[in-house]
């Protein structure tokens, strides 16, 4: 049995599969070993399929050894954030709404991975439907950060960001609405890829905001975000807003980029995160880049924008949670009001229930007019000023949160506005539908990770992806 | 948009909530708390028409026939307003 794997990356483990030092089963069965070993601590996995898991290993040895397939991810184990369903597994989207929900399809992203021989090891734990930034409210338990346990590992995929920062599986997928890909990777010292909207398909991925909801990526380094982004990436006509896009990343010359910062938003953060911006912005100087300041649309418009569009959206999508079709449903009821009434009120959490009720507010005849609509055309502004952005600069550096993962103590005591102020960084990426990169860049306070933010134009993933790739290697020398 | 008070009650007949009364105050609270933040979005009413236009329907797709526009009916369902709510809870 292998004692230690030093790298646990893509490209890493890919390497050691190629060269026969591991086999898939070896490396699947290390990883259930850690698993067990952290777990308890960290609660990054809600669902485990060490069976099916251990047969996919099996059978990707087989095809390497037959020569069947080539693919960069045969053999490589991930993890799946539970709002993505995988046949026969629950998805729970950390609800007590669908606790016991089986799929009964595989979503396209994660069958295009199995596809090509990558092992599904489990379902990781998440924001109950993907509202939060803490993995706190999560009807199945708590996430914490593996760097300080009594750190919040970020939300909504904080299960995602631990599980690859605990260094238990090289890459999980995530989904990112308002920087649920991002603020967690951030938080635990991974690397988080939100991919351009429409990009990669969000069929099987159950809905928060279906125009804002984006299948992404948490890896152990660039190249494993990368890796599967390739795979799982492109037009899927079970998905009419995916698209094809350009996914070679090919050598990028950092020398003739110029990357934009908004040096007036590193007012607001802290000294670590102003630090990691600064070191980064070196970093790309070094290499040859040219800096420049950039000014983007009012953070408040962009939040106030996001949570209304989110939360009316959200109270759309969740109106199919009735305990008619699946769900949670009470086991007596006097009449079908009372069991759609029960339904919900007893399988929703707090937060749900919270958004649900602020975007049936913002739809509501009264209000429709003053936020939604106010909402839609903040909208339109943003991307708007994101494409002039974009005509003069490649790319553009930015926080990802005003701070490293705070404890939980301390994010108890924050009301929930002020709990939704902290996504400020992230919801424009969403809002206008552009890729973004959250690279770790050093450590803050205690040893904690901090992350810096890269945007890019819509559909120049690949490049964005490039650029990480040289920036992350540019801290490595 | 001028702040005004939330009517909590209302949107629960709405969603088909129950939220007992001892959280309702708070919920109240917390909603007009957002709703306050949110009068920044006041500043874009001029966008209004071209955003009614399909602006906000081109953001969810770049393909050629915009297929956003058949799915943006499905967002709002919500079609009672909190008047009206609030008159069939009294019938």
């Amino acid at each position: 049995m292998i004692k230690t794997i030093d790298r646990f990356s893509v490209g890493a483990l890919s390497e050691l599969l190629i060269k026969k030092e591991i086999s898939a089963v070896e490396l699947t069965e290390y990883c259930f070993e850690k698993i067990a070993s952290r777990n308890s601590d960290i609660g990054a996995f809600i669902t485990l399929d060490e069976e099916g898991a251990l047969a996919a290993a099996r059978e990707a040895d087989r095809k390497r050894a037959s020569g069947e397939s080539a693919s960069g991810l045969l053999g490589i184990p991930f993890a799946v954030k539970d709002n993505l369903c995988v046949l026969g597994m629950r998805t729970t989207c950390g609800s007590h709404m669908l606790e016991n929900y089986v799929s009964p399809y595989t979503a396209t992203a994660v069958g295009r991975l199995i596809d090509s021989g990558a092992v599904v090891i489990g379902k990781t734990n998440m924001d109950e439907f993907g509202m939060g930034n803490a993995t706190n409210t999560s009807a199945l338990g708590l996430t914490r950060n593996p760097h300080d346990t009594r750190c919040t590992a970020g939300g909504s995929s904080g299960g995602s960001a631990a599980a690859v920062a605990a260094g238990l599986v090289p890459f999980a997928l995530g989904s990112d609405t308002g920087g649920s890909v991002r603020q967690p990777a951030a938080f635990c010292g991974a690397v988080g890829f939100k991919p351009s909207y429409g990009a990669v398909s969000r069929y099987g991925l159950l809905a928060y905001a279906s125009s804002l909801d984006t299948v992404g990526v948490i890896g152990a380094d660039v190249e494993s975000c990368a890796a599967t982004y390739r795979e799982m990436s492109g037009y899927d006509a079970l998905d009419r807003t995916s698209k094809d896009y350009d996914k070679n990343s090919l050598p990028i010359d950092v020398s003739k980029l110029k990357i934009g910062v908004p040096y007036a938003l590193l007012d607001g953060v802290s000294k670590d995160v102003k630090g990691a911006v600064n070191d980064i912005i070196d970093r790309a100087r070094s290499l040859g880049a040219s800096i420049v300041p950039v000014e983007l649309p009012s953070l408040d418009a962009c939040l106030g924008s996001y949570y209304v569009i989110a939360s009316s959206e959200a109270s759309s999508n969740l109106g199919r949670y009735d305990g008619v079709r699946y769900g949670y449903r009470p086991e007596s009821y006097d009449s079908v009001e009372e069991l759609f009434v029960r339904s919900r009120t007893e399988g929703f959490g707090e937060e749900v229930k919270r958004r649900i009720l602020l975007g049936t507010y913002c739809l509501t005849g009264e209000a429709r007019d003053g936020y939604y609509k106010h909402a839609l055309a903040a909208r339109k502004y943003i991307t708007e000023k994101m494409c002039e952005i974009f005509s003069s600069v490649d790319f553009v550096f930015m926080p990802v949160s005003t701070d490293i993962a705070p404890k939980f103590e301390d994010l108890i005591k924050k009301t929930p506005t002020e709990r939704y102020l902290d996504d400020c960084y992230c919801v424009i990426s969403n809002l206008s539908g552009i890729p973004s990169l959250s690279l770790p860049v050093g450590r803050g306070r205690g040893g904690m990770p901090v992350g810096v933010q890269i945007m890019a134009d819509k559909g120049f993933d690949a490049r964005l992806l490039a650029l990480g790739s040289a920036l992350e290697r540019g801290s490595e020398t | 948009m001028a702040t005004k008070r939330i009517d909590v009650s209302a949107l629960c007949l709405l969603s088909k909530l129950n939220i007992g009364d001892g959280d309702k105050a708070r919920i109240e609270e917390e909603l007009c708390e957002f709703a306050d933040f949110a009068a920044v979005l006041d500043a874009f009413a001029a966008h209004d028409m071209s955003a009614e236009d399909g602006g906000a329907a081109e953001l969810r797709a770049d393909t050629l026939k915009n297929e956003a526009s058949e799915l943006s009916g499905s967002y709002v369902t919500v079609p009672l307003t909190v008047k009206e709510a609030r008159d069939d809870q009294n019938d």
